[in-house]
């Protein structure tokens, strides 16, 4: 302070050559610690100079120096040698030289640091002197009255994170006139428009019965602050109000915090959602359409492509035209070759098993996930079972970047995001549990509303089922949405405190990936005799042929082989609502902790929390009439040691082959060649000598040597 | 993570899901404080939960003299009283606590049998022989005191600057230290590992220019290997909290806030070293 102050003084008064053995009478009145030092200094009169002077010699680093040597000389005339003003000021001398390097001076940093320290006072100051001398030399130029305050501005870290929230928080400006004028004129608008909200609010009704999620964070909030787990307090409000936005999209039912997977370079929060029915049934019937089309067999969809052509004429590829030399250059080129394709790779056909359609077994609900609270949520794609397969054979940790690419071994088919949507899968098949009790199947009825279908068509169409689909009705149990138990009666949570109270409420995904199995061999069969069929077709278009009644045969044998091979046993898992004690599994042999969130204070209000062993970072509580899962971790499943990684395949031999296919030679020299070049022209010299008639084939041969030739550099 | 800052430090970790309930909390700060009290510590630290199957390890740790060369480790079952840990000096019973499959249990009385991997005799890569997997007897306890070991000494950090190591070789916590400025928080070589440091002297403080004897004398985590993977640092709320979690012990959370002493380090997990950790990235 004394030492800004004393420069500020220098930079007034323009010079700074005249010594402040006292400060001049200004100074006093604004400074009273400045006072208070100056009065202490005061009791030692052969002191006081040295030390105001040293509170300007900090500060002034050239001026002093020529001062310095005036002080000097003016002590020297004016003491003789052994005074202890003398010493004094030879000794503050030597403490002020300036260092060649950084032009300080220790006599300035040690009543810097004098002074820091009797204005600071740290604790223990002698055993970090080193440390503290450090940061007071640091921080010398760094005070914030040295530099304008326009000077030097860089952005804080802090800036953009702040801006971005603000601008996603968006607060609409005179909230509450507009608000209110709007609210008034509610009233003539409703009557207006009456009929149509009127059929509005019977939609919504019909699906308000199927809302299961409790979508408030923030009361969740609460309780799984008791259970010890949770996303940090300053982001749940941002997570309500981003839900909030999300909620009120139009093609969404219902959605909740669905949790957080951790990432390497950000998390991602992830919130499941339920879509209205408008919006399934227009996607459903997009992905049939794209569905049907992969259905088709492989060839199939090949044959309607166009194979490349070869691009140009080569000496090899002689244009469809018998005597094309006679053609002119412009005409040949536009000639299509009549020439073999171009040889290209051929691909195999490879099936994948049809992923289960939007709004059904592992695609009922879709996923939003965002990095940042304040971004936008980004949907999720649908899972396929393919990526289920692959994802339990590999681990990866998440980048936090959808789009990155998955480096793996097998090789999993997708980016982040698919992986990241597989992950959710397996985490909420295995993990969203509730008491025994709380949740219930739907009834017929309430199945029918929620398929939408009318109340007119519902019987025919429940007979309908019955007849065609009775054998199937076990499989399809699995793949249900439950609802609510009205009847659920709270219990006690010490008799829930064991597994065998708990079931499952998602249904378990099938080892194939799917939650509804799907027969591939009946599959196969299908897409076979479709092939069949087709190739048939093709044939017989082009041969115009009628063997229609071999056709006819053919088909029947086929059905019947169907019939007797195609038949194999349905793979089936644990059903929905299964009980957790019957969980299994190798690695794990506990697969539940049940903790109560107090066992020794608060009886009353305790909560229960399970957490699985198997999906570390998934918790479940429940609370009286609340039950919530959510999970909070790394998206990766427990294992004892480490993962049995898939080795890697053994490496192909290039090309299957005995030793005599291939032979050895030497290549020829460049004496070799031009010896062969010499024959060739000896040969040409013998010919034209032997007869004129065949000269003209002789030299279009040459040329097409050449022509061979040229191609071939 | 210090007491002085607990209930705050919790706040800050609670990046990677999982923190204490009130209960706990209340519990573990003022039995921490009297256990303070108690030893004539100078420092107390909580360092965190181990979960087991009937009963969950809380451990905490206390220093004297040199924060870290006599830390003693203590471990609670109740949160409430705490017991010290055994020291752990055989080789054999580091291995088997590494290599044990069963998950803890809570009693640490509780004797089990761990199968060692076999070793394998190599010359010239051709295997000479092979020894038999040894069985060695480990006791939950001192198994419990290697794990809290180990994991301490592979991932606890701290930022550069809050080490002090004095003149006569203690080290002790920088009164002096204002944590970390904003060009450097993101940056892993400013933080280092909580322990003794096992690089030679001059290998830690040619890394940097601007070295200091008094606290570059500790190892950095940009060295740990495998390099770039061991470690991932994010930046939270509004970028002023740094948070840094181990990819080898997933469940040790790190934090430091921008231009503050407070940091601190928390272990919530299940003791289990992530192996698979090179196929992950």
């Amino acid at each position: 302070m004394d030492n800004d102050f004393a420069s500020c003084q220098n930079f007034s008064n323009g010079s700074s050559t005249s010594v402040h053995s006292e400060l001049p009478p200004c100074t006093k009145t604004k400074k009273d610690n400045n006072q208070d030092k100056k009065s202490e200094h005061g009791s030692s009169p052969q002191c006081s100079n040295i030390i105001t002077s040293s509170t300007t010699s900090s500060s002034t680093t050239i001026s002093l120096g020529a001062l310095h040597s005036d002080t000097q000389c003016q002590k020297a005339a004016e003491h003789e040698p052994p005074h202890i003003g003398y010493e004094l000021s030879v000794a503050k001398s030597v403490l002020q030289q300036y260092s060649t390097l950084s032009g300080d001076n220790l006599f300035d940093h040690l009543s810097d640091i004098v002074k820091r320290v009797v204005d600071e006072r740290p604790p223990n100051v002698i055993d970090f002197f080193e440390e503290f001398s450090r940061n007071v030399r640091e921080q010398k130029f760094h005070v914030p009255e040295r530099f304008p305050p326009n000077g030097v501005f860089a952005d804080s870290r802090m800036f953009r994170p702040a801006k971005k929230i603000l601008h996603s928080i968006k607060l609409p400006h005179n909230i509450e006139g507009i608000d209110f004028g709007g609210e008034e004129d509610l009233p003539s608008e409703e009557a207006f428009t009456y009929g149509d909200g009127d059929l509005r609010i019977d939609l919504d009704d019909s699906m308000r019965l199927f809302v299961t999620f409790n979508e408030r964070v923030e009361q969740l909030q609460f309780f799984w602050n008791q259970c010890g787990f949770s996303i940090s307090k300053d982001d749940i409000f941002q997570l309500a109000s981003s839900i909030n936005r999300l909620q009120t999209h139009p093609s969404i039912m219902q959605c909740r915090f669905w949790g957080c997977i951790n990432g390497l370079k950000g998390s991602y929060y992830i919130v499941e959602a339920s879509l209205t029915r408008e919006e399934l049934n227009s996607r459903m019937a997009m992905m049939e359409e794209e569905m049907r089309e992969k259905q088709l067999p492989f060839k199939m969809r090949k044959n309607q492509e166009q194979k490349p052509l070869p691009t140009h004429i080569g000496p090899e590829l002689t244009p469809g035209v018998y005597g094309w030399e006679t053609y002119a250059l412009e005409d040949l080129e536009k000639m299509t070759p009549k020439a073999e394709p171009v040889p290209l790779a051929e691909e195999i056909e490879f099936y994948d098993i049809p992923p289960e359609n939007v709004g059904l077994g592992c695609n009922r609900y879709s996923y939003f996930v965002v990095n940042c609270l304040y971004n936008d949520w980004i949907e999720l794609p649908i899972v396929t079972p393919r990526q289920i397969v692959v994802s339990r054979q590999i681990k990866k940790f998440f980048t936090g970047d959808l789009e990155a690419d998955v480096v793996s071994y097998p090789c999993f088919p997708g980016k982040e995001k698919h992986y990241l949507r597989a992950m959710i899968a397996r985490i909420t098949a295995g993990t969203h549990i509730a008491p025994q009790g709380y949740y219930r199947r739907m009834t017929k009825k309430e199945k029918n509303l929620f398929d939408g279908i009318n109340l007119d068509e519902e019987e025919e169409v429940e007979e309908e089922d019955n007849y065609n689909e009775g054998e199937e009705e076990e499989i399809q149990d699995n793949d249900v949405m439950l609802m609510k138990n009205e009847r659920f009666e709270i219990e006690p949570l010490s008799s829930l405190a064991t597994p065998v109270a708990w079931v499952h409420c998602r249904p378990n995904i099938l080892n194939q990936g799917r939650v509804v199995w799907y027969d591939e061999e009946k599959a196969r069969k299908e897409r076979e005799k479709m092939l069949a069929l087709y190739i048939k077709s093709r044939l017989l278009e082009e041969m115009e042929e009628e063997i229609e009644e071999e056709e006819a045969e053919g088909e029947e044998e086929g059905e019947e082989e169907e019939m007797l091979e195609g038949f194999t046993h349905p793979e089936t898992g644990p059903d929905i609502l299964s009980s957790c004690a019957s969980d299994m599994s190798r690695e794990c042999a506990f697969p539940w902790l049940v903790r109560f969130t107090s066992r020794y204070t608060n009886q009353k209000e305790r909560l229960l929390v399970l957490q699985s062993n198997v999906w570390p970072g998934a918790f479940t509580f429940v609370f009286e009439n609340t039950c919530e899962s959510v999970y909070l971790g790394w998206g990766h499943k427990f294992c004892q040691r480490n993962i049995p990684f898939k080795h890697l395949a053994i490496v192909q031999e290039e090309f299957p082959h005995q030793a005599d296919d291939f032979i050895e030679a030497t290549d020829p020299t460049l004496e070799d060649e031009l010896a062969y070049k010499n024959w060739l022209l000896n040969k040409q010299k013998r010919d034209v000598s032997i007869g004129e008639d065949i000269n003209e084939y002789d030299a279009d041969d040459l040329d097409d040597i050449y022509d061979n030739d040229d191609n071939d550099d | 993570m210090n007491v002085e800052y607990f209930s705050e430090g919790l706040e800050c970790l609670m990046y990677c899901g999982r923190k204490l309930s009130p209960e706990q909390r209340i519990l573990i700060e003022n039995s921490l404080i009297v256990l303070l009290q108690e030893n004539r510590f100078s420092g107390m630290y909580f360092w965190g939960r181990i979960t087991a199957t009937k009963n969950d390890y809380y451990i905490a740790f206390g220093y004297t003299n040199d924060c870290l060369k006599d830390r003693k480790y203590f471990y609670s079952l109740d949160q409430y009283q705490w017991q010290l840990l055994p020291f752990v000096q055989s080789p054999k019973i580091f291995q088997a606590t590494i290599l044990a499959p069963d998950p803890f249990v809570g009693d640490p009385s509780l004797q089990t049998y761990v199968k060692l991997d076999p070793t394998f005799n190599i010359v010239d890569n051709q295997v000479v022989s092979i020894s038999r997997p040894e069985v060695i007897k480990l006791k939950e306890e001192e198994r419990l005191a290697a794990i809290v070991f180990i994991i301490s000494e592979e991932s606890a950090i701290c930022p550069r600057g809050a080490l002090y190591k004095m003149v006569d070789g203690r080290v002790i916590p920088n009164q002096m230290f204002r944590g970390l400025n904003d060009l450097q928080i993101d940056n892993l070589s400013y933080y280092q590992l909580y322990r003794l440091p096992r690089n030679d002297l001059k290998t830690n403080l040619s890394k940097r220019s601007d070295y200091n004897y008094a606290i570059d004398f500790l190892d950095t985590i940009d060295g740990v290997i495998p390099l770039g993977q061991a470690f991932s640092l994010n930046m939270q709320r509004n970028e002023r909290i740094a948070i840094i979690k181990s990819c080898v012990w997933l469940g040790m959370t790190f934090f430091h806030k921008l231009n503050s002493r407070k940091h601190g380090f928390l272990y919530l997990g299940d003791g289990r070293k992530n192996f698979d950790l090179l196929f992950m990235y």
